[in-house]
């Protein structure tokens, strides 16, 4: 069954990146540029996984959409791993209590995150 | 008289006065002279005594005698002498004329209750018939001693106050001889009274042959008015010199009086007390310092002119004020309280931080310290300190602690900016260094994003670099060549169409040739800097403008873009390094430091930037540099020829 990943990015290299390391056969990559564009395409796409930024342009940051993706019940279940520039301790938890699953700081190792991706899909 | 009974003179005369026989004419004749003598002496004011010598009883005496010796005429007349006169005691005069038969003598009569009456007494030796008598006739004399003793004691008085004060006291006649001088003065030249007379104080004392310029004793004598001066005199003894015209009965001016008081130690005392003075109100009033005294009201008694300075009030205005009507309502109560209860406890206080408005309306910071002073039984009368301006100090606390904040933000903001470009680094790099099979085109693809952050990484490092050569005041090397404004916008054609965002940007460049003598490069990373903070904080697509035209001297350049603007307040603080417009949203990169560099670069070409705009309108970026003289560019007006450009 095809597995599908929304990456929540606002730097096209960085989604490039993630594209390159995560794609597979058996899945589907999505892209956002925002927090809004990230809210839309998970109602519409019902991702497994959410690579999710925390700063981006617009209204809505990264925790936001994690609140929200939590809160609705047809996204609920997608497993959210934060990937962000923001290395404090704070911004752990923050993320944590928003909702997310995993977290991992940029830069990373690619193989760490492909670890932890194919653990998550299985 | 006619009621008195007149004692008779000697048995005979009793005899033929009781018989009753008529009285010859001669005898009556006798006997009418006999009482026109007797009433004479009764009249006469001076008391006589008729004494016998052989018995010393009194004979006879008139009503003066009996009246002021206090007896009854009978019982006087056959009295001893002595009763009344002390002949014992009586100082007759050693040099009694030879053959003399009278002496006066002062003496005291002894009167009936035992007082005594001063008397000069007259003694004369008579003999009627063959008895010698003694005749003696006294004179009260009480009224002349007593005036004698008062005038005595008047003198003596006079003599003293004149004698033992320390002021010189001189008498001059009108031709300013010295009629009479007192000890002081005298002693002043160590001479006595005497030697002085007739003599003139300016020989005596000022070793001089004329009066001396405007002397105020021979100014008294002319005008008739007092006069006054103070006198330096050789030894640099300092005199307080009057002059008093003296006057006649007659009013005529017959000499004046000089009063001279050396008043040396008293010139010295006031012109210490002035300098202490005088210096302690140059300190006051020099120090940056504002001094000032209030009553225990609380009102100000005393401020220094400072107050100008600090508050824009002049010290009158202040006078009669109380601290508390010079801050503002909010601040007045509770620094009233404050000082009521330090009135209470008498105490000092320091460094009492309080906001005032200064004349203009504006608020001062004012630092104030006092303490309390008394009159001699240790009741308050009221506070002396000074108020320290504290309004820029304050600021400046601000400002370093603002500073230091945007710091630490400028650090966690590097580094969050720094991983950004590190990311794609990083990560691109493994995937390329991996077994993974790519294509030649992802390959490449993939250094290219490697390069591009590479670069963008190296741009924030020499963007921290400029600015920590600023801060260190070696300013900016600039490396200027001659070209034209229309070249510094051709050489953007890299950004301008390298990105997505090549539609938005809109040209309008007027006068292209216009000559400029710039750093080419700096003036890439103004531009670069501005027209990515339009990008940075505007919507995409939304249009950049780009243009340039000349102002007066200057050749203008502006970048204006229609994003999200900022607050006047934002405005202000653009070009502040670290400054970062809106801090919260983090999705905005940059260091916060290019338009403190861009200020600089700007400045350092002897231009100007300034930047307009309207929360939700957008932002334009505006400068000015100045345009290249021919002289200044050193190769001709022609800049197109130039193979530099």
């Amino acid at each position: 069954m095809l597995k599908k990943i929304l990456i929540v990015d606002d730097q096209p290299e960085v989604a490039r990146l993630l594209e390159i390391v995560l794609r597979r056969e058996d899945r589907q990559l999505f892209f956002a540029a925002n927090g809004e564009e990230g809210l839309a395409a998970a109602r519409n796409s019902c991702p497994d996984l959410v690579l999710l930024d925390i700063m981006m342009p617009g209204e809505v940051d990264g925790y936001e959409v994690a609140r929200r993706l939590k809160k609705d019940p047809a996204t609920a279940g997608a497993h959210i791993l934060v990937l962000t520039a923001k290395v404090r301790e704070q911004d752990r938890l923050e993320a944590f209590a928003a909702g997310a699953d995993d977290f991992i700081t940029k830069p990373f190792d690619v193989f760490d995150l492909k670890t932890r991706v194919d653990r998550v899909l299985g | 008289m006619k009621n008195r009974q007149f004692p008779p003179a000697n048995g005979t005369l009793r005899d033929e006065l009781s018989g009753q026989q008529p009285f010859s004419p001669e005898f009556q004749m006798h006997l009418d002279n006999l009482q026109r003598f007797r009433a004479l002496l009764d009249h006469a004011n001076d008391i006589i005594l008729l004494v016998r010598l052989d018995s010393r009883r009194i004979v006879d005496a008139n009503a003066s005698a009996c009246r002021q010796l206090r007896y009854p005429c009978e019982m006087l007349v056959g009295m001893p002498v002595e009763n009344v006169v002390d002949f014992e005691s009586l100082q007759w005069p050693e040099e009694a004329e030879e053959g003399a038969e009278c002496w006066t003598i002062p003496t005291q009569l002894r009167r009936r209750e035992g007082g005594l009456l001063p008397v000069e007494m007259l003694l004369c030796m008579e003999e009627f018939g063959d008895t010698p008598y003694v005749v003696i006739v006294a004179r009260d004399i009480t009224e002349r001693l007593r005036a004698e003793t008062e005038l005595k004691k008047s003198e003596w008085e006079k003599g003293l106050i004149l004698e033992s004060t320390q002021e010189l006291i001189v008498f001059h006649d009108r031709e300013m001889r010295i009629v009479w001088a007192n000890r002081a003065a005298a002693e002043s030249l160590h001479l006595t009274g005497d030697q002085l007379k007739g003599r003139y104080c300016w020989e005596l004392w000022h070793q001089r042959r004329s009066p001396c310029n405007k002397c105020p004793v021979v100014r008294s004598i002319r005008t008739g008015q007092p006069h006054s001066a103070e006198v330096t005199s050789e030894d640099g003894k300092v005199w307080l010199i009057r002059g008093y015209p003296a006057r006649n009965a007659e009013g005529e001016i017959e000499g004046a009086v000089e009063m001279c008081l050396d008043i040396t130690e008293r010139k010295q005392a006031e012109e210490a007390l002035g300098q202490t003075r005088k210096q302690f109100q140059d300190l006051v009033e020099t120090i940056n310092d504002w001094v000032w005294e209030v009553d225990k009201n609380g009102v100000y008694t005393y401020t220094s002119p400072r107050v100008r300075d600090l508050l824009g009030y002049e010290p009158e205005e202040v006078i009669g004020k109380t601290p508390f009507d010079l801050m503002p309502e909010s601040e007045a109560g509770g620094v009233a309280a404050f000082f009521q209860e330090m009135m209470i406890k008498k105490e000092a206080f320091s460094s009492l931080e309080n906001t005032n408005r200064h004349k203009n309306g504006h608020r001062i910071v004012l630092e104030t310290s006092g303490v309390p002073f008394f009159d001699e039984n240790n009741n308050l009368l009221g506070y002396r300190g000074v108020d320290r301006d504290v309004t820029l100090r304050k600021k400046a606390e601000e400002t370093l602690r603002e500073s230091d904040r945007m710091k630490t933000e400028f650090i966690s903001t590097a580094a969050h900016e720094l991983r950004t470009p590190l990311t794609s680094i990083l990560g691109f790099s493994q995937v390329l260094l991996s077994p993974e099979n790519l294509s030649d085109a992802e390959r490449k693809e993939f250094l290219s994003y490697i390069h591009q952050q590479a670069r963008a990484l190296s741009g924030m490092v020499a963007d921290m670099l400029d600015i920590a050569r600023i801060e260190s005041g070696q300013g900016l090397a600039l490396n200027r060549v001659p070209c034209t404004a229309g070249e510094l916008v051709i050489q953007l054609s890299p950004f301008l169409q390298g990105g997505p965002e090549r539609s938005r940007f809109e040209l309008a460049i007027a006068a292209e040739a216009t000559p400029l003598l710039v750093d080419k490069a700096k003036m890439a990373e103004v531009f670069e800097n501005l027209l990515s903070n339009a990008v940075k904080y505007s919507p995409p697509g939304s249009p950049i403008r780009i243009a340039g035209e000349i102002a007066g001297e200057s050749y203008r350049f502006s970048v204006a873009d229609r994003g999200i603007g900022m607050t006047p307040e934002q405005v202000a603080r653009v070009f502040e390094k670290f400054y970062r417009a809106d801090a919260s949203d983090t999705a905005v990169s940059g260091l916060g430091l290019g338009m403190s560099i861009v200020r600089n670069i700007v400045e350092a070409h002897g231009g100007k930037i300034w930047v307009e705009s309207e929360p939700g309108r957008g932002t334009t970026a505006h400068f000015l540099l100045p345009l290249a003289l021919p002289e200044a560019s050193g190769k001709g007006n022609n800049v197109e020829e130039n193979p530099d450009c």
